[in-house]
């Protein structure tokens, strides 16, 4: 095996799924000024919901994943009209509604789904070797899907009418509704586009690892390292420090330990703010 | 004077009638005071968490010996007879939520025996434990918590160190001179002590040996298995981690081209693993020690019992071992004859009885200082390619 080759790919892959969860935060945040702290708990419904399909309803895999993207976008338009809504450009007061609404829903969560583990076996269990690195088929299709995803929601944002409805809500809330954007819209448009990466995401990794009710905490933590580093709102900014945080943890996890690589995540997050406070893409 | 006679007798009458009401109740006061009471007790395992496979069957387990102990009588110290009963706590796998329970456990419910599941877990325990002279008997592999210094802890486990030594001796002879084999276990204090005694025993066979240590929350070992699987180890062993954690590890294993064996030396929910790597991933690899069959009268009790009881498995034969461990409580504190839970430790480590396992009693003075430890051999499975556990071996580990 080509252990540089495995964790040059591994980095990639957890990078990939970093991404999509960092992408709906920064999202969120650039659009609306609203810091979601229970972003992982859609990232864990979207988890949940493919595992249920998938299990219990026997569905197959792919209609699990579109399963849980429209459950984690429904789910987080809801939260949006019931609780965010109110918050719109409070950070202070929206970060605090965040963080008590994810507890909130991660014990629901426990009493709902079980503090057991669960797990379930994907269609690409295939390993094609290259080279000394074994690609493995799940981590290949992340990869590919968050890739083609990205893209798709960077044209979403340059080019579709909606997307510019949001750039505009995202420079002036005001203006932007002087000119006949519904801000309202713009709200619950952003949440269903964030909600349903943050469950792509849950759903691209479930086949991959254990199922648990607090399993949204860990990537949610790493993300928001992801959004500071990237840049608050910048979605190219989250893509590049997505990738960095991914190969960075996926180097010291493998050439050091595990542990180190969380808090030198950390470190490495600190100190670029520190040089820049805006993170990498971020404008002030 | 005859209306006086008339009340000097009404209330005569009365008078009797009090006075055999008052001896009826003396009588039934000092019935009770020979009659059942209640002896609670606690244990304190994960019902929730990475390791939730672990407590139901525990629990199950126990209770099956609370039945079998009732069922003949409770116990009788001094001129009591105590029926058993069981009362659980949800550790979580979690250090933390285990002192929170054993907090409620001895403070508020004022129970004097636990049964505590995990090293870290009794670790965390042992002090509020201690100190309100409670007993604990730990379901760990480590035996840190153990000797002259904790009179009152017990460690109802076998030893993990010794089971990866009973599994190496049977896979040596099918490997290459000085193998490498590669501990993956939890980073806590109990998996950094476990690693070092592992060390030693697999050196002493002819091994080179090093460990790795993840976190009880990590779902994707790749990053930590990339690094292991450059050295090309023979033997992965997996002790301590819970079956959530070493099925994944198994799976991802294989997927990164790993073709050697893998040793399951802490007990193995085979289901769980066969599900995650299929029957070829773990075909060929090893698990100590294999507790099953049970061919004594409380082992068929508890073959034949313990699946009625929710969440009792026959097939999880470790969770035996605290079956055992309460029917030596029992003999403990009938010799005793008090409820004084020093001079029941202290009887323990002297009493003996036949369980499950056969002959029972606590040992490993000559390494402990004190006789604190279940004293077994390790009956060695190789898993089949048909996915099933064939029994290879009895290994005998002098300590």
């Amino acid at each position: 095996m080509s252990t540089a080759g495995q964790v040059v790919f591994n980095g990639l892959s957890y990078g990939a799924t970093l991404a999509l969860i960092a992408l709906g935060l920064t999202l969120v945040f650039g659009i609306l000024r609203i810091v979601n702290f229970a972003h992982g708990v859609l990232f864990m419904l979207g988890a949940y919901t493919t595992y249920f399909v998938v299990s219990s309803l026997h569905a197959g895999y792919v209609v699990g994943v579109l399963a849980a993207v429209c459950a984690s976008a429904g789910f987080a338009c809801f939260l949006a009209v019931v609780v965010f809504r109110r918050f719109t450009g409070l950070l202070l007061e929206g970060a605090i509604a965040a963080i008590t609404l994810a507890l909130l829903l991660e014990s629901v969560a426990l009493v709902v789904f079980k503090p057991v583990p669960r797990d379930f076996t994907g269609p690409f269990q295939g390993v094609v070797q290259i080279f000394g690195v074994h690609l493995l088929g799940q981590r290949l299709f992340v990869i590919g899907v968050t890739v083609a995803v990205v893209l798709a929601l960077q044209a979403f944002v340059a080019r579709s009418r909606l997307g510019r409805a949001l750039r505009a809500v995202q420079q002036d809330p005001f203006v932007a509704r002087l000119q006949g954007i519904s801000v309202d819209r713009a709200l619950l448009s952003t949440f269903a586009i964030g909600g349903a990466l943050a469950g792509l995401a849950g759903a691209l990794v479930a086949p991959m690892q254990v199922l648990e009710p607090t399993m949204g905490e860990s990537p949610l933590l790493f993300a928001f390292v992801v959004v500071i580093l990237g840049g608050l709102g910048s979605v190219k900014g989250g893509l590049y420090a997505a990738v960095l945080v991914g190969l960075m943890t996926s180097f010291i996890s493998t050439y050091w330990t595990p542990e180190a690589a969380t808090w030198s995540t950390f470190v490495l997050a600190l100190a670029i703010l520190a040089v820049r406070p805006t993170g990498l893409f971020g404008h002030a | 004077m005859q209306r006086s006679i008339r009340q000097r007798a009404r209330l005569g009458v009365a008078g009797a009638a009090l006075a055999a009401s008052v001896a009826a109740l003396a009588v039934c006061a000092a019935g009770a005071s020979s009659a059942t009471s209640t002896l609670t007790i606690g244990v304190i395992a994960p019902f929730s968490g990475p390791a939730a496979a672990y407590g139901p069957p525990e629990a199950a387990s126990m209770q099956a010996a609370v039945n079998l102990i009732n069922s003949q009588g409770g116990v009788k110290v001094g001129g009591t007879t105590y029926t058993l009963k069981l009362r659980k706590y949800d550790s979580a796998w979690d250090p933390t939520k285990a002192v929170t329970a054993a907090r409620q456990a001895i403070t508020q419910d004022g129970l004097k025996y636990l049964e505590v599941d995990g090293t870290a877990m009794e670790l965390a325990v042992q002090p509020i434990a201690e100190a309100a002279h409670v007993v604990t008997f730990a379901v760990a592999g480590d035996a840190s918590f153990i000797g002259p210094k904790h009179p009152l802890s017990f460690k109802t486990y076998y030893d993990i160190p010794q089971s990866l030594q009973a599994s190496l001796t049977v896979l040596k002879p099918k490997l290459g001179k000085s193998p490498l084999v590669v501990s993956i276990y939890p980073d806590n204090t109990s998996g950094h002590n476990v690693a070092a005694q592992s060390k030693a025993r697999a050196q002493k066979l002819g091994y080179r040996y090093s460990a790795e240590f993840v976190g009880g929350d990590v779902t994707d070992f790749n990053p930590v298995l990339t690094k292991v699987l450059s050295s090309k180890p023979a033997v992965i062993d997996t002790g301590q981690l819970p079956p959530s954690q070493y099925a994944v590890l198994a799976q991802q294993a294989r997927q990164l081209g790993y073709k050697g064996k893998f040793v399951f030396d802490d007990t193995i929910d085979l289901p769980t693993v066969l599900k995650a790597t299929g029957k070829s991933g773990i075909a060929g690899s090893v698990t100590s020690p294999l507790l099953e069959n049970f061919t004594t009268a409380p082992g068929r009790y508890w073959t034949s019992h313990v699946g009625k009881i929710s969440g009792g498995d026959p097939t999880q034969g470790w969770s035996v071992l605290p079956f055992d461990n309460l029917l030596l409580l029992k003999v403990a504190l009938e010799k005793a004859g008090t409820l004084d839970t020093e001079r029941v430790a202290s009887m323990l480590g002297k009493v003996s009885t036949t369980g499950a396992l056969g002959h029972l009693t606590y040992g490993g003075g000559k390494v402990y200082g004190l006789n604190r430890t279940f004293v077994i051999d390790y009956p060695v499975a190789m898993i089949t390619a048909a996915g099933t556990l064939k029994k290879v071996a009895t290994i005998h580990i002098s300590s």
